[in-house]
């Protein structure tokens, strides 16, 4: 009797454990598991890949500008002086 | 800017750019389940389409985890220099200038110019993705006016205590 009730409680479990959305991971051996890596790694993917990590570069680039002293103030500065720079030649 | 604050500067961005990114990803992506990250592309209509977007989801996150261990280092690195400023408000300005460059960037290539996802997918580009992208502008003003009031304190600060500090302002 005890037997049985410890099988009937363990069925849900494996059933919870072996379930096709349980085993859904991309690198999964499931039909789901083939679904996913097929929708991932597609012929879009260098695409997708550029477009999911293009904030990133710009981001970099503004922590190398504030890194370098390239701020705004400095921009403005530097322009200031070039137009002054240029002003004078013309005069 | 004085140049004795743009390691904190660099080490604060770095972190604010990273903790940006996984409050999007905590907030956003897994608490709200708003969208994730190809959402506009691979709508999460089956178990597929969801974990395609969960791998995308990982993949801009490992980024912004690089991005957050960048800050610790150059955070380290900072503190153990002596002719870096030690303060508290140059470091929470860059934080908030961090977070702000996060919001604003990738509000506007990914939600904006892309197309990728929106903050509310539902709706499409909505009245949320301007919110968002004003947020970024709000919060990378309050970082850089914060940045520069702390600079101009240190600059008056290293004037009166010496005249020939290196600090200078940039």
């Amino acid at each position: 009797m005890a037997r049985r009730q410890v099988t009937m409680l363990l069925l849900p479990l494996g059933a919870l454990l072996w379930a096709t959305t349980a085993m859904g991971c991309p690198f999964c051996h499931t039909e789901t598991g083939i679904a996913v890596r097929a929708g991932i790694f597609d012929v879009q993917f260098p695409s997708r890949l550029v477009a999911v990590l293009s904030p990133f570069p710009l981001l970099l680039l503004v922590v190398v500008a504030l890194h370098t002293g390239w701020t705004p103030n400095a921009l403005g500065t530097r322009i200031r002086a070039g137009v002054k720079k240029c002003g004078a030649r013309l005069r | 800017m004085i140049a004795s604050q743009r390691p904190l500067v660099t080490a604060g961005t770095l972190l604010g750019i990273g903790l940006g990114g996984v409050v999007d990803g905590i907030l956003f992506h897994q608490i709200l389940q708003l969208h994730n990250m190809l959402t506009a592309i691979v709508p999460k209509d089956t178990i597929v389409h969801v974990e395609i977007n969960m791998f995308w989801d990982g993949i801009f996150h490992t980024i912004t985890w690089i991005m957050t261990v960048l800050g610790v280092i150059f955070l380290f690195r900072a503190g153990q220099r002596r002719d870096v400023v030690s303060s508290n408000k140059t470091f929470v300005g860059a934080l908030t200038l961090g977070w702000g460059l996060f919001n604003f960037i990738e509000g506007g290539i990914n939600h904006h110019i892309l197309g990728l996802h929106h903050v509310v997918e539902r709706l499409g580009l909505s009245v949320f993705d301007w919110l968002f992208l004003a947020s970024g502008a709000v919060l990378i003003a309050v970082g850089w006016l914060a940045i520069q009031a702390d600079a101009k304190h240190h600059a008056a600060a290293s004037r009166a205590g010496n005249s020939s500090h290196p600090d200078r302002i940039s």
